[in-house]
């Protein structure tokens, strides 16, 4: 696989606009390092599609905001969390812990209606949002 | 309608053919089982349906529309494919569950419209291919078998209308593959799936297989009925020995004849 930057072309990807835009307001979930929307060529011969891409940990990630990645980041370094108990403790189990913990805080706020495609809001806490999404999921 | 509709499918790397001349065409509901030797070009082809390359000559239809790169990611992410010969190069840091989900978006990343249907059904899917506990491990982190289960299901995450198997069950142990093929099993009995699977051992072959293709050096050696591709007088021109092939219970068997073996003075260290 080649990852190439994007040249203003959409390579059968349907939403090129919004990958740009959330490449701007989020962070790679497990390094908290830049996002950059990248050209993936699937194969040598060609076939072509669109992701968002962490060039330091070299996946395709599609990120967190950079307020919940911090966060995240003090959470598991000051609380002890260790969601990858059977796995060595080093700086890769680090991240990994940070992602995790980062993806559970980003299902809360988009629960409680504080945080949509375009990032957080500055609104209060609905409650009553996640009770209204939960009874129609059910 | 087809399925999968190839015309004239070619594919040339400088002078050499990975697909030549492939007119194949796979209507609802048939399950085809594609065979043939290493380097023959099973993966190309398939990953090429997929829209995953890119080829010099012919055309392909996918669920009766046309291929092209603009509609590629739409029609993919309708097909369940696992192939780690060709996902295996594409993944790589990526966890898991990660990869699970983008099965849904025809691509290899997340999308923000991901549901907590979504969620619970891609953990369920980890959880019952055996792996719950490595779900958000990066792939690069697990063994082959592992690897191989994250494939199968990234397959399932959405119902597909095509599964494309490309030597599914490699790396698995005995119990991970019955398993895997009884599910194969109960899938197509219950849903109007159409399944195209690629293996180099024929005790894989199902009595749900209707039809066979044989591939060499890029090109069609036969196809149609399984019973008409895979008799006795057509595996033994395709492999060059006498081979003996028919059903054992609900198995299929392949064997070429005992001939086949190693000059022992190799072996032996005679001929140095
Ligand atoms: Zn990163």
């Amino acid at each position: 696989m080649f990852i190439g930057a994007m040249a203003n072309k959409t390579y059968g990807s349907y939403d090129h606009e919004e990958l740009i835009k959330r490449a701007k307001h989020c962070v790679c979930k497990r390094c908290g390092g830049p996002l950059t929307n990248s050209l993936i060529i699937y194969d040598i011969y060609g076939g072509v599609g669109e992701e968002l891409y962490c060039p330091h940990c070299q996946k395709q990630e599609f990120g967190v905001e950079k307020e919940i990645y911090d966060m995240a980041e003090y959470y598991v370094e000051n609380f002890q969390f260790n969601y990858f108990y059977d796995m060595e403790e080093n700086d890769v189990n680090f991240e990994l812990n940070v992602a995790k913990v980062a993806d559970m805080m980003s299902w809360i706020l988009k629960n409680l209606n504080l945080l949509d495609d375009n990032g957080l809001k500055d609104n209060k806490p609905d409650y009553e949002y996640y009770l209204r999404r939960r009874r129609k999921n059910k | 309608m087809n399925i999968i509709e190839t015309t004239d499918l070619s594919h040339k790397q400088g002078s050499k053919y990975l697909l030549q001349d492939i007119n194949w065409q796979v209507r609802e509901q048939e399950h085809w089982v594609i065979f043939g030797s290493n380097g023959c070009g099973k993966t190309t082809l398939l990953s090429t349906v997929c829209g995953y390359r890119a080829f010099s000559q012919g055309s392909i239809k996918l669920f009766g529309e046309k291929l092209t790169k603009e509609n590629a990611v739409a029609l993919r992410s309708q097909v369940g494919f696992v192939s780690a010969s060709y996902l295996d190069r594409c993944f790589h840091n990526e966890s898991g569950f990660d990869i699970v989900l983008s099965a849904k978006f025809g691509g290899f990343g997340r999308r923000s419209d991901i549901t907590d249907e979504d969620v619970i059904r891609a953990r369920k899917l980890l959880q019952a291919f055996g792996i719950a506990a490595k779900g958000d491990y990066p792939y690069c982190m697990l063994s082959q078998g592992q690897k191989q289960r994250v494939l199968l299901a990234r397959s399932l995450i959405v119902a597909p209308k095509l599964l494309i198997l490309d030597e599914p069950l490699n790396g698995l142990d005995i119990y991970a593959r019955d398993y895997f093929l009884n599910t194969l099993q109960q899938i197509v009995a219950e849903t109007n799936v159409t399944v195209i699977y690629v293996t180099h051992h024929a005790e894989e072959i199902m009595p749900f297989f209707t039809k066979a293709m044989l591939l060499q050096n890029g090109k069609v050696f036969a196809q149609g009925d399984i019973n008409e591709v895979f008799s006795e007088e057509t595996l033994s021109r395709y492999f060059k020995h006498e081979t003996k092939a028919g059903w054992q219970g609900d198995r299929f068997y392949i064997g070429i004849g005992e001939e086949l073996r190693m000059d022992s003075s190799i072996w032996k260290g005679e001929c140095l």
